[in-house]
């Protein structure tokens, strides 16, 4: 009897546990990208231009959306009109949006599983990736990158910057349209710089300088959220692109014997990775700093400088010092490495049309009606971000970021591609040894060997596929 | 002898209606329970065998190479040690408090009236949703402008209001601390209810015997309350073992690496978010993994505290 009470017991405890993995997830999302949720402007009208009134092809039937952004957020008031607006242009379409929130992916799974239909869905590229494209559920978009943009006499490509399709094809083939353009820099406020007489660095030396002079007057340089590992991994990844340059870092996972960390350039960009710590130039308590108490501080005049995306401008508008000036520089040159400021991270947010969408076509007409110059300007108006099409204002909170793409001379994905193409690695083996590398907690030597040894390991299992060739 | 063998047969046949009662109400419950619990819990031991998106309807079968992988998977065992850690010294922590208050709230010097608003007072974190607790401790902690360096600023303790408690080192007893507030109330109502069952006359008879308040805590309420406890026991190391939502609501965006406990682990190798890992397959082998840890907690507990049943 005492075995049987066990026995129950267990398998009682254990539906209960288990059960948890196949339901959705009941703890809300922190936001990667994420905009202060509900900020006032949800009050506000949006887009007040008329939508360009062209007959489109004929479209019927139900488009079901779902999109990544929340209820009261910037892009969901504009996404909201837009949907009005296309539903106006196209009386027999019915859009069912579902403002999903960052979970969208979570939540897609088990839709597209079921069969439920799902036309349209938008995230971070590389979530797409991860989710839909590499496991062949994404509509090829080709023969619409020639189709004729909404309400305009141009190909629907030429109205997308050059570039923002390539880096995220599948099998050759376009399957995911960019609106939303991101990227990393380092942040600071101009009337800090201009009161404390501090220019822009543009090399690694300069910036230490830099840190060093704040330092001797006994202020912080740079602000971090410590606690949060893919923020610290800005520096591992950065010095990496300026050392060893573009593709280095997805190159060095890439190799299946772990040798090419052996290479002398890594041991120094995990010795870069401790300089400034070991110096001082961090925020007392920055290691501690639960997410957004470090850019809460930056943008309160506590430290100069905070390496970022290009989201925190508009994460700290609330709480920013009166009479902040937001201005950006990109990550400084280093001497002797390999890459150059000009190279710059492009972070893209766009949709995804599932393969097995009951309207696609519906979807992809929606896609060109969001892609309209009005939308995009509105986008960028409210949520202060850069857009992906061409002539699309440049928002003023983000001054410097139109110039580095317009210069730039290269592209890369955000983190080299790594994150987005080995996930695994990257949560499992990298994100927790550069923590501890960036904390002082190991030596960049035994970082090093920990890189080769692992990524040696990783790619030696049989099984399961490593996600690169999955 | 022939009324006795009518009533007999009038049992017997109120006893097979009965029977045949039983199942018309326990069907739909059997039936919501085996399509809600014990199937997804079956078919998560077959799903940890895959290497599996969940994107697709199926995966490829690969057998135990998934629990293979586990055993040299260093994070793995890092959440599962911050896992146990949560379940022992948090234990500790909670039933220690638990029982103290326990001792003075049953030690006849508290009125009906305080006694209720006291226990009323420590459960009350427990009405409140886990995710906001989080948020307030996230911010008692602050560095800059928490409530606790205030605290310490405010009486003049220099050197304490400047530590940042949410730092490697202190951010897993931090967050222990906070876990001991939100929980102790839970379990000294349990453990009150315990002690009102027991019969006063037993109390007051060690008064008379000149038993002092320690002696009666230790050698009648105690023994007492042990099927209370064992039960509380059992109950706290399902809860310490799945905890969740606390770390994940804790830091915004990203729970700090320190206090990700194996369950944190599962919700991220499986629904992926910024990583966007999604190995479904395998955060199922650690989902398993959690189901044996609980399987083994429930046994060893229970001998552990086996004892003869005290009646009274």
């Amino acid at each position: 009897m005492k075995v049987a009470r066990y026995i129950v017991m267990i398998l009682v405890v254990s539906s209960l546990l288990l059960s948890a993995c196949g339901g959705a997830p009941a703890t809300p999302a922190p936001e990667p990208t994420a905009k202060p949720a509900a900020e006032e402007p949800a009050a506000e009208e949006p887009v007040v231009e008329e939508p360009a009134a062209e007959a489109g092809p004929a479209l019927s039937g139900k488009l079901v959306y779902w999109a990544l952004w929340n209820e009261g957020e910037q892009e969901q008031v504009v996404f909201s009109q837009i949907v009005e607006d296309f539903e106006k242009a196209y009386p027999d379409v019915d859009v069912e949006v579902t403002w999903a929130g960052r979970e969208v992916l979570t939540k897609a799974r088990s839709a597209l599983m079921a069969g439920t239909q799902l036309d349209l869905v938008d995230q971070a590229a590389d979530e797409l990736n991860a989710a839909l494209m590499k496991n062949d559920l994404a509509l090829p978009l080709d023969d619409m990158l020639t189709e004729k943009a909404y309400g305009e006499d141009v190909a629907f490509q030429d109205v997308l910057l050059p570039g923002v399709l390539d880096p995220y094809k599948a099998n050759g083939k376009v399957v995911f349209v960019p609106y939303a353009l991101y990227t990393s820099a380092f942040w600071y406020d101009e009337n800090y710089f201009a009161d404390n007489g501090l220019t822009v660095p543009a090399t690694w030396d300069e910036l230490m300088a830099m840190c060093e002079t704040l330092k001797g007057q006994g202020k912080a340089c740079i602000a971090q959220d410590g606690t949060v590992d893919f923020y610290n991994a800005y520096y591992f990844y950065w010095l990496a692109e300026r050392v060893m340059g573009p593709g280095a870092f997805y190159a060095a996972v890439s190799d299946t014997t772990g040798q090419a960390w052996a290479d002398p350039g890594w041991l120094k960009v995990a010795q870069m990775v401790q300089e400034p710590v070991e110096k001082g130039y961090f925020m007392d308590g920055w290691d501690g700093n639960v997410w957004p108490a470090g850019q809460v501080a930056w943008a309160q005049g506590e430290a100069a400088i905070i390496l970022c995306g290009s989201w925190v401008p508009n994460e700290t508008s609330k709480m920013a010092l009166e009479g902040f000036k937001y201005r950006g520089f990109p990550f400084p040159e280093v001497a002797d490495g390999k890459g150059e400021i000009t190279e710059v991270e492009s972070y893209l947010i766009g949709w995804v049309i599932p393969k097995d969408a009951q309207n696609p076509a519906a979807a992809r007409e929606f896609i060109k009606f969001a892609m309209q110059k009005m939308y995009r300007d509105k986008h960028v108006e409210l949520a202060k971000t850069f857009s992906t099409r061409v002539g699309a204002m440049a928002p003023p909170e983000l001054p410097d970021m139109g110039g580095w793409f317009e210069t730039n001379t290269q592209l890369f994905k955000p983190y080299d591609g790594v994150q987005a193409d080995f996930p695994s690695w990257w949560t499992t083996i990298f994100l927790p040894e550069q923590d501890k590398l960036i904390k002082l907690q190991i030596t960049p030597e035994e970082f090093i060997a920990k890189m080769q040894a692992e990524t040696a390991e990783y790619w030696s299992k049989p099984t399961p596929t490593p996600e690169a060739v999955r | 002898v022939r009324l006795s063998a009518q009533r007999f047969l009038r049992e017997g046949q109120m006893r097979k209606e009965r029977k045949r009662l039983i199942i018309p109400f326990l069907l739909p419950a059997a039936i919501l329970y085996t399509v809600f619990f014990i199937y997804p819990t079956v078919d998560a031991l077959r799903m940890a065998t895959f290497d599996w998106s969940g994107f697709t309807p199926t995966g490829d079968f690969i057998g135990l190479a998934n629990f293979q992988e586990l055993l040299h998977d260093e994070v793995y065992w890092s959440t599962l040690k911050f896992t146990v850690m949560i379940l022992l010294a948090g234990g500790v922590m909670i039933f220690g408090m638990a029982f103290l208050f326990t001792a003075i709230l049953s030690s006849g010097m508290w009125g009906p009236f305080s006694k209720k608003v006291f226990r009323a007072i420590l459960f009350f974190p427990n009405v409140v949703a886990t995710v906001a607790l989080a948020t307030l401790w996230a911010f008692i902690y602050n560095r800059n402008f928490g409530l606790l360096n205030s605290f310490f600023e405010m009486i003049g303790i220099e050197k304490l209001s400047k530590v940042t408690w949410t730092g490697p080192g202190l951010i897993t007893w931090a967050v222990l601390i906070a876990m001991v507030w939100i929980y102790v109330g839970f379990y000294l109502v349990l453990l009150l209810a315990g002690v009102d069952k027991i019969s006063p006359e037993l109390f007051d008879a060690a008064k008379v015997e000149g038993a002092n308040q320690l002696q009666v805590f230790v050698n009648i309420t105690i023994p007492l309350l042990w099927d209370v406890l064992t039960v509380a026991v059992v109950f706290w190391g399902i809860t310490a073992i799945k905890q969740f939502e606390f770390m994940y609501a804790f830091a915004g965006i990203r729970p700090p690496r320190e206090i990700w406990t194996t369950a944190v682990y599962m919700y991220v190798l499986s629904f992926g978010k910024r990583d966007a890992v999604f190995r479904m397959g395998y955060g199922t082998a650690v989902a398993v993994t959690l189901l044996i840890l609980v399987a083994i907690f429930v046994v060893v507990a229970r001998r552990l505290m086996r004892r003869e049943v005290v009646q009274f």
